[in-house]
């Protein structure tokens, strides 16, 4: 099988082990990753801010690496949504419409795709799983609490194969970390505020880790652990699964 | 052009293509023992409930309990105004037969005792037509409502379908005494309406 | 700024100033909401019920103008006198004219948001007609000379010992005094005297049936009809949006709206009204104020199912920590920020930015209304009408071009990750809004990228 790997641009800039982890992950389990160069980014933090009309040239050059491939793979929920949801194409109106359901975010391509029953890894730690908005309620990776329905979580799921791990239980078991794009500055008050108290919620559990499966939060919630000088670090899902300490 | 005519014109070239009516939800929740559940929601929104033989039993549990009580936890010392729509009521109550006089002279009302025609066990919600003077069962210190058990149905579905669209110039579906939680979420009862209801569920 | 900007980011900074107090309004207003779980976890079909509810919501507004007659026809039939009003003026001189005409100058009211839409206090107060609000929130906030800051909680954000003072200010409680046993025995009594004395009273409405004229009011205090039938005039205001198709749907409404808005399986009164009492005259308001424009709007017409919960700001994150008056909106919240800007889009083009779009608010919602993506619609039309800072623009067309070239954004990622232009936290000092309460990511040596690049190398060699 052959999955081409997205990484989206702020991963690539800044947590590039994020995709590391998960390309030898994907490997690990016989996945044969292509990751093509000269991708970028989804169009989400323009599209978000309201600006989806300046998203044409990403869409392009995301068409231009992607169309084609079975399987496009990434490690965040929140791009792959946006790409779900969003990529479109004037010149490339077919292949636009041919990708969007091709995109998996890592944890959904591995319980529902490869269908993982068993994994490696280890880590000996107290986790905390934060529950990201787009991942959970967009992609619905994991069941949602407002809803009437059966319990479940495809990260969940994951990170319970993996051995010696203490996943710990939250009080507010999925809401936002405040993150939510250029919301981060433009309301810069709130969005720190639901930072702090998402990680309290973490550390009221003694999380010595916070993990999930987008990036973007975990980037968020580290920010506000270090400035408290907080000795809980964030790592992203694909990092445990990969991990063999 | 009238402001109705401009809106209804407005409206219908805004409205979206037609959408079928959907059918009412059949799978609805239902109850072993309706009546205990409606008891326990009652409890539950700050009410009570006695399970009485009839109106006799009605009239037994008011005379040698429900004053007293009434009494003893509101220190009432004062003479009380009991009225009622129900012409069984006569000897506990005065009666108010005909709506033909100003509700306001209702103001110094203790207890109201009124007849429910139906209950629902999911929320305790009892509806009370109007009968006679429509401020009554919100005029009231306290409110006593009497409800036949074989009248407690399971849920509002049910309700509505036994009600049809009646003819009643006004009811109102009860669910406890009147209360507010507006101050910081505490829950105070007796906001505006009656503090305390008290249902009688007839076999 | 501050004090003086009606902008919500600014308004939540002001309300951020207090941390202990935004994690008393959070942590209020999410026991709220985790009643509301509890109450909607118990009933199996209420993923169902919701979905009915919707749908009936959509029959009715695609059929609108049908029913609105029908609704009218009824209503006249059953001795309601009907008034159509095409905007907020409208509608407060029609009130101002019936009080006038009986020569009334006092009225009691209860809860009505679309006459806080349509400031029908203030306008009636410049005209000489006092106008008392009976729900204890609202009565609350009204001696407060505020805004209410929820729809259906209008003094969430207040103490009890704010409240209190209040009291004592003008109705006379011991100075100190908050327990909210003893303040509401107060209001109590206060308004008891108001009901019993005033000729006049409005009402809000929850419910319109077509089929039937009538008109549902639902309160847990009574306030409403206390207000009405003591009254020798009844006027109910409502939104044409209110309307739905039979009484039978009623069923459908009723379970959701309470398990929605607190928690509770039904208000403790829903009030029926049909006919006027005897002797009563009872008034029907049905007032527009730019719903038929946003029925129009295709992508946010869903905003005009909405039964007034409030749901959607008890499990708002932004909301709880941000406070109601943030949203300088009498409806506040994300269904707020997708109703204001559609009454005007340079007053609140704020508002749908005022959200992460974590999409809580549409999973909480009893019709569900897909409020997260109308908020993402809004900004789309926000920005493209031009209602957004044009610095924002600049920047958001340089990270669009420098995201759309590969060779632009290797280079961008050469010259300095720290100061990639196109993420939000530009530059670590004092004046970037990210590094205020929080740290810089570290820089990697090596960009992904860069990283496969080489081991690709190794690999070839």
């Amino acid at each position: 099988m052959e999955v081409a790997l997205f990484v989206p641009c702020y991963v690539d800039q800044f947590y590039p082990q994020v995709a590391q982890a998960s390309l030898e992950l994907l490997e690990r389990l016989g996945v044969r990753v292509v990751y093509p160069e000269g991708q970028t980014c989804c169009g989400q933090p323009m599209a978000n801010s309201g600006y989806e009309h300046l998203t044409g040239g990403c869409n392009e050059n995301f068409i231009r690496h992607f169309d084609g491939y079975e399987y496009i793979v990434s490690p965040s929920g929140s791009c792959v949504l946006h790409l779900k949801e969003h990529l479109s194409s004037d010149k490339n109106k077919q292949q636009a419409v041919a990708i969007r359901p091709r995109i998996y975010e890592l944890t959904e391509f591995l319980t529902d795709v490869l269908q993982v029953e068993e994994l490696e890894a280890r880590f000996p730690y107290k986790v905390g799983m934060h529950q990201s908005c787009h991942g959970q309620r967009g992609l619905k990776l994991s069941q949602m609490s407002e809803l009437t329905a059966p319990m479940f979580s495809k990260p969940g799921k994951l990170l319970h194969m993996v051995k010696d791990i203490e996943l710990v239980t939250l009080d507010r078991g999925d809401e936002c970390c405040g993150f939510g794009g250029t919301f981060c500055v433009a309301e810069e008050a709130v969005s720190v505020k639901m930072g702090k108290d998402r990680v309290a919620d973490h550390l009221r559990h003694d999380a010595e880790y916070i993990t999930g499966a987008d990036m973007s939060c975990l980037m968020h919630m580290e920010g506000v652990l270090k400035r408290a000088k907080s000795k809980t670090k964030v790592i992203h899902i694909a990092e445990i699964l990969n991990s063999s300490i | 052009m009238s402001s109705r005519d401009q809106i209804l014109r407005a409206v219908a070239s805004a409205q979206p293509g037609n959408h079928p009516m959907p059918h009412l939800p059949t799978q609805v929740v239902t109850y072993e023992d309706p009546i205990a559940k409606f008891t326990e929601m009652a409890i539950a929104v700050g009410g009570g409930v006695i399970r009485v033989n009839g109106l006799e039993g009605v009239k037994e549990h008011i005379e040698e309990h429900y004053i007293l009580s009434l009494r003893n936890k509101w220190h009432i010392t004062h003479p009380l105004r009991v009225v009622s729509t129900l012409q069984e009521m006569e000897a506990h109550a005065e009666l108010l037969l005909s709506g033909d006089f100003d509700p306001h002279t209702l103001q110094d009302v203790d207890i109201a005792i009124m007849k429910a025609d139906l209950g629902v066990a999911e929320n305790s919600a009892l509806w009370v037509p109007e009968t006679q003077v429509r401020v009554l069962p919100f005029i009231c210190q306290h409110l006593i409502l009497l409800v036949e058990a074989r009248d407690i149905l399971h849920n509002m579905h049910e309700a509505y379908a036994l009600m049809g669209n009646g003819d009643q110039n006004f009811g109102v579906f009860i669910a406890g005494p009147s209360k507010t939680a507006d101050i910081e979420q505490s829950l105070v009862l007796g906001a505006h309406g009656p503090r305390s209801l008290m249902v009688y569920v007839m076999d | 700024m501050r004090g003086t900007s009606k902008r919500h980011a600014d308004l939540a900074d002001v309300f951020n100033a207090d941390e202990a107090r935004v994690d008393w309004h959070d942590e209020t207003l999410w026991f709220v909401r985790t009643k509301r779980d509890r109450a909607t976890h118990g009933l199996e079909e209420w993923e169902s019920l919701r979905e009915v509810a919707s749908e009936v919501k959509h029959h009715t507004l695609a059929n609108l103008s049908t029913y609105l007659e029908e609704f009218e026809q009824q209503a006249i039939a059953n001795g309601v006198q009907v008034h159509w009003a095409t905007d907020a003026a409208e509608h407060n001189e029609i009130v101002c004219h019936l009080l006038q005409k009986h020569g009334i100058d006092r009225m009691v009211k209860s809860k009505s948001m679309l006459t806080e839409e349509c400031h029908l206090n203030d306008y009636l107060a410049d005209r000489g007609i006092e106008v008392i609000d009976s729900d204890l929130g609202e009565r609350i906030v009204q001696l407060a000379k505020e805004m209410p800051s929820h729809i259906v909680l209008p003094c969430i954000h207040k103490k009890k010992e704010e409240i209190g003072d209040l009291f004592h200010e003008h109705l006379g409680t011991e100075a100190g005094e908050s327990d909210p046993q003893i303040l509401t025995e107060t209001a109590r009594q206060h308004l008891r005297d108001t009901f019993l004395t005033r000729r006049a009273a409005l009402t809000g409405v929850n419910f319109a049936v077509a089929e039937t004229g009538e008109m549902v009011v639902c309160t847990n205090e009574g306030n409403a009809d206390m207000g009405a039938h003591l009254s020798s005039i009844h006027i109910a205001s409502m939104g044409i949006e209110k309307l739905i198709p039979k009484r039978a749907h009623l069923g459908v409404f009723l379970r959701l709206l309470t398990r929605s808005a607190t928690g509770q399986p039904i208000t403790t009164y829903s009030s029926h009204f049909k006919r006027p009492r005897e002797g009563q005259e009872m008034h029907i308001v049905l007032v527009d104020n730019g719903r038929s424009r946003q029925l129009a709007r295709e992508d946010f017409r869903n905003s005009l199912k909405c039964i007034r919960c409030g749901a959607c700001m008890n499990t708002c994150p932004v909301y709880r920590r941000s406070g109601g008056h943030s949203y300088h909106y009498a409806i506040s919240g994300p269904i707020g920020s997708i109703l204001a800007p559609n009454l005007d889009m340079k007053d609140f083009a704020d508002l749908p930015f005022a959200s992460t779009l974590c999409g809580s608010c549409s999973n909480v919602c009893p019709v569900k209304i897909d409020i997260h993506n109308q908020l993402y619609k809004w900004r789309q039309e926000l920005v493209k009408a031009g209602y957004t800072d044009k610095k924002k623009t600049a920047a958001m067309k340089l990270m669009a071009a420098t995201l759309s070239s590969p060779a632009k954004f290797k280079l961008a990622g050469k010259l300095g990750r720290l100061t990639l232009r196109y993420i939000p936290f530009a530059v670590n000092n004092g004046l970037n809004p990210w590094y205020k309460g929080r740290e810089m990511p570290s820089p990697p040596k090596q960009s992904f990228g860069e990283w496969y690049a080489s081991r690709k190398k190794e690999g070839e060699g």
